[in-house]
């Protein structure tokens, strides 16, 4: 347990004297619910950039954007749902403007998302090699024959035991870790440059979550695939992204790479969560972070974690602006690094 | 130390329909709680841990074994031999959006099955005392669960647990369902309340992390048998199994 990770950092992202393009970058997005006349912000102002071959982490609780933020990315916010600011681009491409049918033949090819539940993003009642064949045929111009055995070479991939044989199983026949790797299949069977997880392995047991976490790893080095992984868990995201973003309240309050967010944490929600997190010897306080989170609609006009936190002031009422201390950023006026000289 | 609750080679087998083959969800399970103590069961999906939860609360029957709470055999006892334990084990489910009915309100939820055991009188007269130990402002009794967070709903949930008295008090993953920033202090609570009540607790959990900063003795299951017991402390530094070593490796890791 105490024996600290070693993070390689890859090697596009380290790379600050060239400078990538992006691979996805998500500037100023803002996202609001609209009922009549009214506009309720869900999301504000999230500037998030994934480099080629990085992997990025979006941590916060139920109720933080996360999700919103993704599905806006590949066009999915649910009905009433909108953008009002903000722009998102696939190599440089902008995802937002673009026509229904240009989005429809980048998804899955270019940009891909695998969702909480695999269960429900799965047909029921077609076998798992149609659906996956079924993908590629509809990208790209090749005979049912090579989509199969490009189909069973990622079932394969993923771990699924005789996979061949298994092409012809249907959903209700996998167990909850091995469909999430047929979804896992087929968000890959394309080799999109951009993946999209949003909680991918939430329900499932947690030495299979160590598994999908070990293959997204592979992959991300063997097709310099660039990933946003979502999730509530900051342990788990710790052991998979090179950079984490965490957000609260619809924002983005302190992003940093992996090894300093948990070494030298600055936002005091942040430092809040790897408390939470922590795991003690027998008998001691479990670590959580007071209240509960405050619902859009009613966020405080200035710090939006005010509310829950012990190192508030009269400088929290004015809304914190994203700053840059060392290698993170950090909204906050009293990060908890201050006086540190970062 | 005096067992509250004792299983004794406890087997559940489920009989998949049409197939004729055999399910085997537990296998020749043993072991005891004694009162005031809390044993966590550890173990993922499948491994069982569930189903001898659901043989503790009458809900499933086992193929064979004994199962005993203050010595008496649950499941061979006749109705009247089983009314001197009218509230022997109580739980606490993990998804406290499904664990309560969402048309009652949540003074009528905590004091439901109390009404019937207790009286009315004295029902009413310990929801106040309830709500304030679970931590719940006195005005919630008449708000309703689609008005309460997650963590708010878990409180309730062990409040109307709390309210029959129980024996043994199961909590099958009580936090798993919450906020990972919620479940500190749903954890504390139900720490707070196991000391200043003397619960005797059963523990349920797919985190070895949580058991080993909760519980005082644990089990670990894998496909239906115990393949571990032993101090939590004992067991993360030196597992001799090595699925308890895939779960402690698959352990998230805060520390850098």
């Amino acid at each position: 347990m105490s024996s600290p990770m070693v993070v390689k950092p890859p090697e596009p992202a380290d790379a600050g004297v060239q400078a990538p393009v992006p691979a996805l970058e998500i500037s100023g997005l803002s996202i609001a619910l609209r009922t009549g006349r009214t506009e309720k912000p869900l999301v504000t102002d999230v500037s998030l950039a994934v480099a080629p071959g990085e992997i990025v982490g979006l941590v916060g609780e139920s109720g933080s954007g996360k999700s919103l933020t993704a599905l806006a990315s590949i066009g999915l916010l649910p009905q009433g749902v909108e953008v009002s600011a903000g722009e998102v681009r696939l190599d440089g491409e902008s995802l937002l403007a673009m026509d229904r049918k240009r989005l429809r033949s980048l998804c899955g090819s270019s940009i891909s998302m695998i969702f909480q539940d695999p269960l429900s993003s799965l047909d029921p009642c077609a076998r798992i090699g149609n659906q996956i064949i079924e993908t590629i045929r509809a990208h790209k111009r090749v005979s049912v024959g090579e989509a199969k055995r490009d189909a069973v070479e990622l079932l394969d991939r993923v771990g699924i035991p005789r996979a061949k044989e298994r092409m012809r199983s249907y959903p209700y026949e996998f167990s909850g870790g091995m469909r999430q790797r047929v979804m896992i299949a087929a968000a890959l069977v394309l080799r999109p440059r951009v993946l999209l997880a949003d909680e991918p392995t939430t329900a499932l047991d947690v030495t299979t979550q160590a598994g999908i976490v070990e293959l997204v790893r592979e992959l991300r080095s063997e097709m310099q695939m660039s990933v946003i992984w979502i999730s509530h868990d900051l342990g788990l995201v710790g052991r998979l992204a090179d950079r984490v973003a965490v957000m609260y309240a619809g924002e983005i309050v302190e992003l940093a790479p992996t090894a300093d967010l948990f070494r030298s944490s600055q936002h005091p929600y942040t430092a809040g969560l790897i408390r939470s997190g922590t795991r003690l010897s027998y008998g001691e306080r479990f670590g959580f972070v007071p209240g509960t989170v405050t619902e859009p609609g009613h966020w405080p006009a200035g710090c939006r974690f005010l509310p829950r936190c012990d190192r508030a002031t009269e400088a929290c009422a004015s809304h914190p602006l994203l700053e840059s201390r060392g290698l993170a950023t950090v909204r906050c006026v009293h990060p908890l690094t201050e006086g540190a000289g970062a | 130390m005096t067992t509250v609750a004792e299983l004794e080679s406890v087997t559940k087998i489920y009989r998949v329909r049409g197939q004729g083959v055999h399910h085997v969800a537990v296998d020749d399970v043993s072991f005891s709680v004694d009162a005031g103590e809390t044993l966590g069961i550890v173990g993922e999906s499948g491994s069982g841990k569930t189903t001898v939860a659901r043989m503790l609360l009458r809900l499933t029957r086992p193929t064979s074994g004994r199962l005993t709470i203050k010595g008496i055999d649950i499941w061979a006892a006749d109705r009247e031999t089983r009314k001197q334990l009218p509230r022997a084990v109580q739980v606490i489910f993990q998804d406290p959006y499904a664990s309560l009915d969402p048309r009652m309100s949540v003074g009528a939820s905590i004091s439901e099955g109390a009404r019937r055991v207790f009286g009315r009188q004295q029902a009413t007269r310990d929801l106040g005392r309830l709500l304030d130990i679970v931590g719940l402002p006195q005005r919630y009794r008449n708000l309703y669960p689609r008005e309460l967070s997650g963590g708010q709903r878990q409180r309730v949930a062990i409040a109307r647990a709390l309210a029959m008295q129980p024996a043994v008090l199961v909590a099958d993953e009580p936090v798993s369902a919450l906020d990972v920033s919620m479940q500190g202090q749903v954890l504390n609570l139900l720490n707070d309340l196991r000391a200043e009540l003397q619960l005797t607790c059963v523990f349920i959990s797919h985190d070895l992390g949580i058991v080993r900063q909760f519980c005082e003795r644990v089990l670990v299951m894998e496909r239906g048998k115990v393949v571990e017991e032993g101090l939590p402390e004992e067991i993360f530094n030196s597992p001799t199994h090595p699925y308890t070593k895939s779960l402690i490796d698959a352990l998230p890791r805060m520390s850098w």
